[in-house]
């Protein structure tokens, strides 16, 4: 019987990513949380016992790859030590090896170099374990070193892969590293192939079990619902996994039906709809409030409604921050002139460039967006047209 | 599309009303208030929804009626049929329903996309004409706006464009400016430069992290090293100072070892106390000796004066002395006995005297029998005693009562009533309650006659009314004859007059009341009758008070005699019981004379005086006994005295009874003392003799051992033998001291080759070696001290550096900022995509559907003007036109209704270019009340045969000129 924790996806002190200003004490619970997720998944494994931990890349973010992360990480795998748990681990695409450590760790820690390779350790009921992975070199520099992971041909003990890499059939569309089939993976004979990367908890195969256990803590309203780690228990016959959940902050996105337009009535629905999260721990959400009826609400009354809500949530510890506060007519047409202008020139991309550009050309604000090839000219067009309606209410 | 009939359910105030109108062009005619807007306003709701809240409209929903809303039929050129579009009330714009002809029902989805999402204030703003438009340009508008409003409400329909634009354009302003410092996002982005260099300034001051670890890491080696040395140096000078403090102790180590160097001194074991102790032992026995010899010579002078008492006569004086006890017992009693007897005595005395006795009469019988029969007399004495109190004042109290009944009787007697008046008062009720009755039916009747007068007077005077009329005229008709000089029917006339006026007065007579009078008089009558009776007779009381009185007097007296006949029986029982007091007082004199008491002791002492004879015989007995036990003791004391006199003379004793034991006492006492003084003595000598021989023993054993010592060491005196002892003592004390450094000296890891060579040196040269080392240890220490300081600082900056997290805060409010930077740069693009479309729409409109417009205005309006009008330009300042003789104009410059015509010329070209979006009629409120007759036919003309789509026209003044089946008349209806 061998017990473990795949874990992956830390980003430790990775910035979030939220529409709104926050108050300050909402920013510190934020900037807590991918700490606090990590040292919960520590606590669990000193209570659980677990041989070992193992960390399939991205410990790190390199958007704030900054001393306190490390030396966090460094007391936190000190702990594992002096409870005698040993942790393997593997550097992703957000913490190459070449991001080079500014400390060491305790001598508990295995951390897989740029080539593949095997570890083997002991557990406490006496089976052989063998570990197979390695790190990432560079972040943007790569090449497919699936094919040097050994066979498992003597069938001795049990074999661990580790991975950072994309399953070849995911929709993820960036940043595609060590893209695997899981023909590949089920050649090498292992008996758990413990991935990263894709941030999305997913269990590819049940046997051999392949899992994500996805990233430890939502940063964007992208990555919602629960996060956390994978708890593997079982011997060279079959590997049981047990998620476990050690998020701080859940991110979502809710609807709600409104049937007032009143700003009272909005709010009040929208404080009774949090009064029912708030149990479910603290939330960051988007929320459209769905409206099917003929009045409509001034901008300025809808946006004295978001900062009433803001404002209530700012001392509170347990506090579920609406990052997006959409109103959605059920009733109300499209502006009519506007359908007509859609028609013929929607599909001119040199308007769309141009509408662009007139942000992008400028260089003191380009440095902070993102590719111009991101924005979906659908999706502006959108969000224009739903803004001029609301300016057009006032 | 053409509207073929109109069939309205309820709108406004037309309710259930059927059009038709299947015609090109239709005239409504109606005056005002007829329903000509409500209709248009109907066509409008039916076709685009009814009006909602957010419309400057009226809903018109009827009051008078529950159905809202109907149906109209109408023509597309693309469909086969007719189609009926109705709309009722239902949701706030109303249900649609779309009928077939094939019997097909669609709804409003249908009919949205067939009039090619075309909104109600679109189609108004192209479609509708109406004066009041037209006036506003002449009243609101500035000149220079008419332009524009006849540019876009003729090229685009509708302002709102320009309304978004504005709106775009303030909120783009507010959100990001090129060069701006207020904009939001311009603020972000100051902001976020500003937080840029706090980053790069923090992440150089982490890139210092790995210089600081290595640098503490070298101070740490070399730091180990020093301390390294330093533990080598203070173990030496240890070394060193150790052997400066036992220098002194090698010292003398050596010294012993050399004094030591010779054959062992010998002497017996603990030799000199032994030999003090036996010395001292023996000249302390000498003494005790000595001592003893004289205490035993003592001893044996005082045994021989003692003499021993003899045992017989000893025993003889103690049985004695035992016998004391007991005759003092004897004599206590005796003296007991004879007080006892004197008590008594004078008890019977006083007995005695209590019962009038002077002699005690022993004879007199005091048993209970004589006892009970006294009890049972005296308690029937107290028996009649009480009943003839008790009687006594029975007859006390009825006695007073009988007085109170007398009186009563009295008072009750003079109340009394009598019978005369008693009937007198019967008589005047009877004849008070026949009054009331009779008033009671003169009220009755008074009523019903009052009711029935009434009647008969109305038909009265009715009747006389008609006769006093028929009199009149009569008269009347009488004179005018009489003035016409027709005398003979004048004359028939007034006497007919006159007839009637005398037949009215003569029925007009009074008529009597005599029944009502009648008993007017009964009432009277009776009324004066009880009246009488009153005033002769005093009956001013009340019969049933007088009835009481009578009976409260019979009751009275009634308990008068029974009262009387109880007195008599009282007495006589009181009579009875005074001679049984008598007789019992006898018996008891008897009682007395018997118990020879005093006859004068009251009667409730005489039990008393029973029980006290009986006491005093009880006393009397208790004397005799007493006598008796006295005699006795008297004699045993007797007996004792005469058999012990005789003996106690031979022991020199006086035989008294006061003294005697006394005496025996000391007697024996003295012949005990002498017994034990006899033999302590004798113990005495025997112990001492004993000692002196055990003492002289042990004193030739000690000299025999001194001399022993002697020999041992070859001594001839004790001189010598002290010599020995010292030298002894000093040998074996060196020895012990050699043995304890040399231990000491071994423990301290001294061994002997080190104490030899150590021996050789001087002290001072040691302390100074010592010297030289500690000062190299104080120097190596400060180096330690430095080191430890720089190790410390690094410390402390590592772990500030460490515990720094400055670093990830500022980098997560650069991510932070960064997103609201993204998201408010998206809204500024989406904001900016929507101007450049809409922007792109107009100029697309200007450049290719506007030359197509004016060109068609300027074919109409040439055509409405007959000509005189060749040209419609549009340029950069505007809209001109040109007159035939080829100067421009501008529209302000033209007259009202040429300007009128310019709009409409405009508008209806604009309806021919929107042709390929929408074929709907036209609707034209009274727009031509401007233009003279022959303008008036021109336009209309027009309208009706160079216009494809069908046209409502709407007016209040008829044109008569098109004909009645292109007519619908408007009527006001009021229901």
């Amino acid at each position: 019987m061998v017990k473990f924790i795949h874990s992956a996806d830390l980003h430790l002190d990775s910035p979030f990513k939220s529409r709104s200003k926050m108050p300050s004490g909402l920013f510190e619970v934020l900037m807590e949380s991918t700490y606090n997720s990590v040292a919960r998944m520590m606590d669990t494994a000193i209570e659980e016992k677990v041989d070992f931990i193992i960390i399939a890349g991205d410990v790190f973010d390199q958007a704030n790859r900054t001393l306190k992360s490390e030396i966090f990480m460094k007391r936190q795998f000190e702990r594992l030590k002096e409870a005698g748990i040993f942790a393997y681990v593997i550097h992703g695409n957000h913490d190459p090896l070449t991001d080079g450590f500014k400390t060491s760790w305790p001598d508990n820690v295995t951390v897989f170099k740029e080539n593949v390779e095997t570890y083997e350790m002991v557990s406490a009921k006496g089976e052989k374990v063998s570990l197979h992975g390695f790190s990432y070199y560079l972040d943007d520099s790569y090449e497919n070193k699936l094919d040097d992971y050994p066979i498992n041909s003597m069938n001795q003990g049990i074999h661990i892969g580790i991975l950072h890499g994309t399953y070849a059939k995911s929709r993820y569309s960036q940043e595609r590293y060590t893209e695997f089939n899981l023909e590949v993976l089920n050649d090498k004979l292992y008996h758990y192939w413990a991935l990263g990367h894709i941030h999305q908890r997913d269990q590819l195969s049940d046997l051999p079990p392949i899992h994500y256990s996805g990233n430890i803590q939502g940063r964007h309203k992208n990555e919602h619902g629960e996060k956390g780690f994978l708890l593997v228990e079982g011997d060279d016959v079959y590997l049981n996994t047990r998620f476990v959940a050690v998020q701080e902050i859940i991110f979502a996105e809710y609807q709600l039906e409104i049937d007032s337009l009143n700003k009272q009535d909005i709010y009040q629905a929208i404080v009774e709809f949090k009064h029912r999260l708030r149990e479910k721990g603290r939330h960051i959400i988007q929320l459209d409030l769905i409206y099917d009826g003929e009045d409509t609400i001034a901008d300025a009354d809808f946006t004295e409604v978001i900062e009433l809500l803001k404002e209530d949530e700012r001392d509170i510890r347990q506090f579920i921050w609406i990052d997006a506060l959409h109103l959605k007519y059920m009733n109300q047409d499209n502006i009519a002139l506007l359908n007509d202008i859609k028609a013929s020139y929607s599909s001119n991309r040199e308007l769309f460039k141009e509408a662009v550009n007139a942000l992008y050309m400028d260089p003191r604000l380009n440095r902070y967006l993102g590719p111009v090839q991101d924005i979906a000219q659908e999706e502006l067009l959108k969000e224009g047209e739903e803004r001029l309606k609301m300016l057009m209410r006032k | 599309m053409k509207i073929i009939a109109l069939n309205i359910y309820g709108y406004g105030k037309i309710t259930e009303t059927e059009i038709n109108t299947n015609q090109h062009f239709i005239q409504f005619f109606g005056e005002n208030e007829a329903g000509k807007s409500t209709m248009q306003s109907f066509i409008h709701s039916i076709l685009f929804g009814f009006p909602t809240r957010k419309e400057q409209e009226p809903r018109r929903e009827p009051r008078m009626h529950n159905l809202y809303g109907g149906k109209i039929t109408v023509d597309f050129p693309d469909e086969d049929g007719p189609i009926e579009i109705e709309r009722i009330k239902g949701k706030i714009q109303g249900d649609v329903k779309v009928y077939f002809d094939d019997g097909t029902v669609r709804g409003e989805d249908w009919l949205i996309k067939k009039l090619n999402f075309i909104d109600k204030k679109t189609y108004r703003s192209i479609f509708s004409f109406d004066v009041l438009g037209l006036q506003d340009i002449h009243k609101n508008m500035t000149e220079d706006k008419l332009q524009e409003y006849l540019l876009r409400a003729g090229a685009l329909g509708s302002h709102e464009y320009d309304e978004m634009l504005s709106a775009i354009d303030t909120e783009m302003k507010s959100i990001y400016k090129k060069n701006g410092i207020n904009p939001e996002l311009n603020r972000e982005m100051e902001e976020m430069s500003d937080i840029t260099g706090r980053i790069k300034a923090l992440e150089q001051t982490e890139e210092q992290y790995k210089h600081l670890v290595n640098e503490k890491i070298k101070t740490e080696e070399s730091l180990n090293a020093k301390k390294n040395a330093l533990y080598q140096l203070d173990t030496v000078r240890k070394q060193k100072m150790k052997e400066v403090m036992y220098h002194k102790d090698i010292k003398e180590w050596k010294s012993l070892e050399d004094k030591l160097n010779i054959d062992p001194v010998i002497f017996p074991e603990q030799g000199l106390e032994r030999y003090e102790a036996l010395k001292h032992q023996v000249q302390q026995t000498k003494q005790d000796i000595a001592l003893r010899s004289e205490k035993l010579k003592v001893l044996k002078a005082e045994l021989a004066g003692i003499t021993l008492p003899d045992k017989s006569r000893l025993s003889y004086l103690e049985s004695i002395q035992k016998k004391e006890p007991d005759i003092k017992q004897k004599h206590l009693e005796y003296a007991r006995l004879n007080l006892a007897i004197e008590t008594l005595e004078e008890e019977i005395v006083q007995l005695r005297r209590d019962i009038g006795w002077n002699h005690e009469h022993h004879e007199v019988d005091d048993s209970n029998i004589v006892k009970e029969s006294v009890q049972t007399v005296l308690s029937k004495i107290d028996e009649v005693a009480l009943e003839e109190q008790f009687l006594v004042r029975e007859i006390d109290h009825l006695k007073s009562d009988i007085k109170q009944l007398n009186h009563d009787i009295e008072r009750l007697e003079e109340e009394q009533i009598s019978d005369d008046r008693i009937r007198i008062k019967k008589e005047v009720i009877d004849r008070e309650f026949e009054l009331k009755e009779k008033e009671k039916m003169f009220s009755l009747i008074e009523k019903d006659y009052e009711r029935e007068k009434r009647e008969r007077n109305r038909i009265k005077r009715g009747q006389s009314g008609l006769i006093i009329g028929i009199s009149v005229i009569a008269l009347i008709t009488g004179i005018f004859y009489l003035f016409n000089s027709n005398w003979l029917m004048g004359g028939i006339f007034l006497a007919i007059g006159v007839i009637t006026l005398l037949l009215l007065m003569l029925t007009n007579q009074k008529e009597d009341d005599s029944l009502r009078n009648d008993y007017e008089d009964e009432v009277k009558e009776l009324k004066e009758i009880i009246e009488t009776i009153k005033r002769n007779n005093n009956v001013d009381f009340d019969l049933n008070d007088a009835r009481d009185l009578k009976m409260d007097l019979k009751t009275q007296k009634t308990k008068r005699i029974s009262a009387n006949v109880r007195l008599e029986e009282m007495k006589e029982t009181l009579a009875l019981k005074e001679t049984t007091h008598d007789s019992l007082n006898t018996d008891l004199a008897a009682i007395k004379q018997d118990l020879k008491v005093n006859p004068d002791i009251e009667n409730k002492y005489i039990v008393d005086a029973i029980h006290t004879i009986r006491e005093i015989k009880q006393k009397r007995n208790q004397i005799s006994r007493h006598n008796v036990e006295m005699d006795n003791i008297n004699r045993e004391l007797k007996e004792f005295k005469r058999s012990v006199k005789d003996e106690l003379v031979k022991f020199d004793i006086h035989y008294d009874d006061s003294t005697v034991f006394y005496d025996v006492k000391n007697m024996v006492s003295k012949m005990y003392k002498d017994e034990n003084h006899y033999n302590r003595l004798k113990d005495q000598i025997g112990l001492l003799e004993n000692e002196i021989k055990v003492l002289s023993d042990r004193n030739n054993a000690g000299s025999e051992e001194i001399i022993q010592l002697f020999d041992y060491v070859d001594a001839e005196d004790e001189e010598e033998y002290y010599y020995f002892a010292r030298k002894y003592k000093e040998y074996h004390s060196n020895i012990e001291r050699f043995r304890e450094l040399s231990e000491k000296l071994e423990e301290e890891h001294f061994d002997y080759d080190a104490r030899n060579e150590l021996s050789k040196f001087l002290l001072a040269d040691l302390k100074e070696e010592e010297d030289a080392i500690s000062e190299q240890i104080e120097e190596f220490n400060q180096k330690v001290q430095n080191e430890q300081k720089v190790l410390a600082e690094l410390n402390s900056e590592i772990s500030n550096l460490e515990s720094d997290g400055k670093l990830s805060e500022v980098n997560h409010q650069f991510e932070m900022k960064k997103a609201f930077i993204q998201n408010l740069s998206q809204e500024y693009m989406s904001l900016n995509y929507i101007r450049i479309l809409i922007e792109t729409h107009i100029k697309a409109i200007k450049d290719e559907r506007l030359p197509v417009v004016i060109e068609e205005a300027r074919s109409i309006f040439e055509k409405v003007t007959r000509g005189r009008y060749i040209n419609v330009i549009y340029d950069e300042d505007g809209i001109k036109v040109r007159h035939v003789n080829g100067q421009l104009f501008h529209p302000l410059e033209l007259s009202q209704s040429t300007k009128e015509m310019l709009y409409i010329s405009l508008r209806l070209s604009l309806i021919k270019a929107l042709k390929g979006y929408y074929q709907l009629p036209l609707i034209i409120d009274d727009a031509f009340v401007h233009f003279d007759k022959e303008r008036k036919k021109i336009i209309m003309d027009y309208l009706r045969s160079e216009v494809n789509d069908q046209v409502l026209y709407f007016t209040c003044n008829l044109d008569s000129a098109i004909s009645s089946s292109q007519t619908v008349k408007l009527k006001e209806r009021v229901k």
